[in-house]
């Protein structure tokens, strides 16, 4: 009898995380290089009160037995890394990856993280750093005297110079790619962290054993479909009023029960 | 001493179990593959078969509700385009084959796949997707296109056919996978960029509810009806 109320509870908090995902998601409808995630749901365990085969009688077996499911679990929020919309900005810092990879940024605590967003700038001594101010790995450090900046498709930086007319090459940009980077763990500030999951990072020149290759004066938006979103939030607000009515109804089958001896 | 009352509580219990029958399918309205469950009831045998010995036996018969008509309903769920290559949706009645890390076998229609650290095509639990041979998939490469008779295609070069297999005597195991007997299928379609919604009718379900909720009311009032011709014989009709 209570079983029910708890199955059913169970889908109203699987239902709650579905929301939380789908905010976030629209949260970062603008923000650049976000990948959506998408909660994953699997059924819970099942108890079995009949099991299927039991004979019924002499040489008959039951085709099927009785199994009651006990509800529903958030199994993952699988990062979705297909390719967000590119949009020209004109800015020479801006770097899209077209394809699999992720620029390398280095933390401040000396560890690596990688990040799908390229929106880079100059700090003080003429570093190129993430927003946040990490340096890009490996660090490449542009000349004050620089004119015009050109990053190739195949991620080599070339410099013009004051007064210069040939241009200087001045480092590479490498990218890593994993094999499964849904398995990346996303902290925040548009970066991951390799984990367990994600297998290790295979680290190399733009272009080659199958990383992208690195538009300059792009930004890659965030992938989120606003409209896919709003289906989902609107799925998912009613399977959650949905899973209230079946709380609701055990709730009176127990004030029935409860009622039955006046 | 009332044998009525006894009747009137088997209805009652089903119908609360019909009820938790109807709460799983309502909590798995939004999960990917969910096949859900349906219920049924009918009378004890003992109440069936042949008239001459039904008048025999009746008077020591006890008529009763019955749980029987469990029954996993395979029918096809909603298919929802997601873009992504590597969530594969099946239209038809075939399952994909998965195996744990022990290597005992599995069957899903939950197509939400991924890629494991050694490039394994793995379902969202890490369970191996498995080939037609029964051999796990192994990916490498970027470009990864799956046809609808289930061939991938990596880079354009064949790697295998996923496995998709007809079952019978489905059990549900949770986790969204089953188990039962493989049969071949051959029409059965993959279809990439998709996954397959739940098969989950809320209309249906509330009516579930409501019907679930009325007859166990029902059931109380005939127990109660019971209660009050009890209290009247022991009140009423002993008062001199």
């Amino acid at each position: 009898m209570i079983r029910s109320l708890f199955t059913a509870a169970t889908g109203m908090h699987a239902q709650q995380m579905n929301v939380d995902v789908i905010s976030h998601n629209l949260a970062n409808v603008n923000t650049v290089g976000f990948k959506r995630g998408r909660a994953d749901f699997q059924d819970l365990l099942y108890q079995t009160i009949k099991a299927p085969g039991a004979p019924s009688g002499e040489g008959i077996q039951t085709p099927s037995g009785i199994q009651i499911g006990l509800g529903v679990k958030p199994v993952a929020v699988q990062k979705l890394f297909t390719q967000g919309d590119f949009i020209n900005t004109g800015n020479e810092l801006d770097m899209v990856i077209e394809g699999q990879g992720f620029f390398q940024v280095t933390r401040p605590d000396g560890t690596t993280a990688y990040t799908r967003s390229g929106a880079f700038k100059l700090d003080s001594t003429g570093r190129i750093v993430n927003s946040d101010g990490y340096p890009l790995e490996p660090a490449i450090t542009i000349p004050a005297d620089t004119t015009q900046i050109t990053i190739g498709f195949d991620g080599r930086v070339t410099v013009l110079q004051a007064g210069g007319t040939t241009p200087v090459e001045i480092g590479t940009i490498e990218i890593a790619r994993f094999i499964n980077p849904a398995g990346l763990q996303a902290i925040g500030k548009n970066l991951f962290l390799s984990t367990d999951a994600s297998g290790d990072p295979i680290v190399g020149q733009p272009g080659t054993e199958g990383r992208g290759l690195i538009n300059q004066k792009f930004l890659e938006m965030s992938n989120v479909n606003v409209v896919e979103e709003l289906a989902n939030l609107i799925i998912a607000q009613r399977a959650f009023e949905l899973n209230t009515k079946a709380v609701q109804a055990s709730d009176e089958m127990l004030q029935t029960s409860a009622g039955m001896k006046r | 001493m009332y044998k009525g009352i006894y009747v009137a509580m088997t209805g009652a219990v089903l119908r609360s179990r019909e009820l938790d029958v109807v709460s799983n399918n309502l909590a798995n309205v939004n999960t990917v593959g969910f096949k859900k469950s349906t219920f049924a009831s009918r009378l004890y045998p003992i109440m069936e078969g042949i008239q001459e010995r039904q008048a025999v036996v009746y008077d020591n018969a006890r008529a009763m509700a019955t749980f029987t008509g469990y029954k996993i309903d395979t029918m096809q769920g909603a298919i929802k385009n997601t873009g992504n290559p590597l969530d594969l949706a099946l239209s038809g009645e075939g399952f994909f084959g998965v195996e744990d890390g022990k290597g005992q076998r599995f069957f899903t229609r939950n197509g939400s796949f991924t890629l494991n650290r050694e490039g394994f095509l793995v379902n969202m639990a890490g369970n191996y997707v498995l080939d037609r041979n029964n051999q796990r998939i192994q990916i490498e490469g970027t470009e990864i296109s799956i046809s609808p008779d289930g061939n991938i295609y990596v880079d354009n070069n064949l790697l295998t056919q996923i496995k998709v297999v007809k079952v019978n005597n489905l059990e549900h195991v949770a986790d969204s996978l089953f188990t039962g007997q493989e049969a071949p299928d051959a029409t059965t379609e993959v279809l990439q960029g998709s996954l397959e919604m739940s098969n989950v009718n809320p209309i249906r379900e509330m009516v579930g509810i409501i019907t679930a909720l009325k007859q166990y009311e029902s059931a109380q009032k005939v127990i109660q009806s019971f209660d009050d011709l009890a209290k009247r014989v022991s009140a009423d009709i002993a008062r001199v």
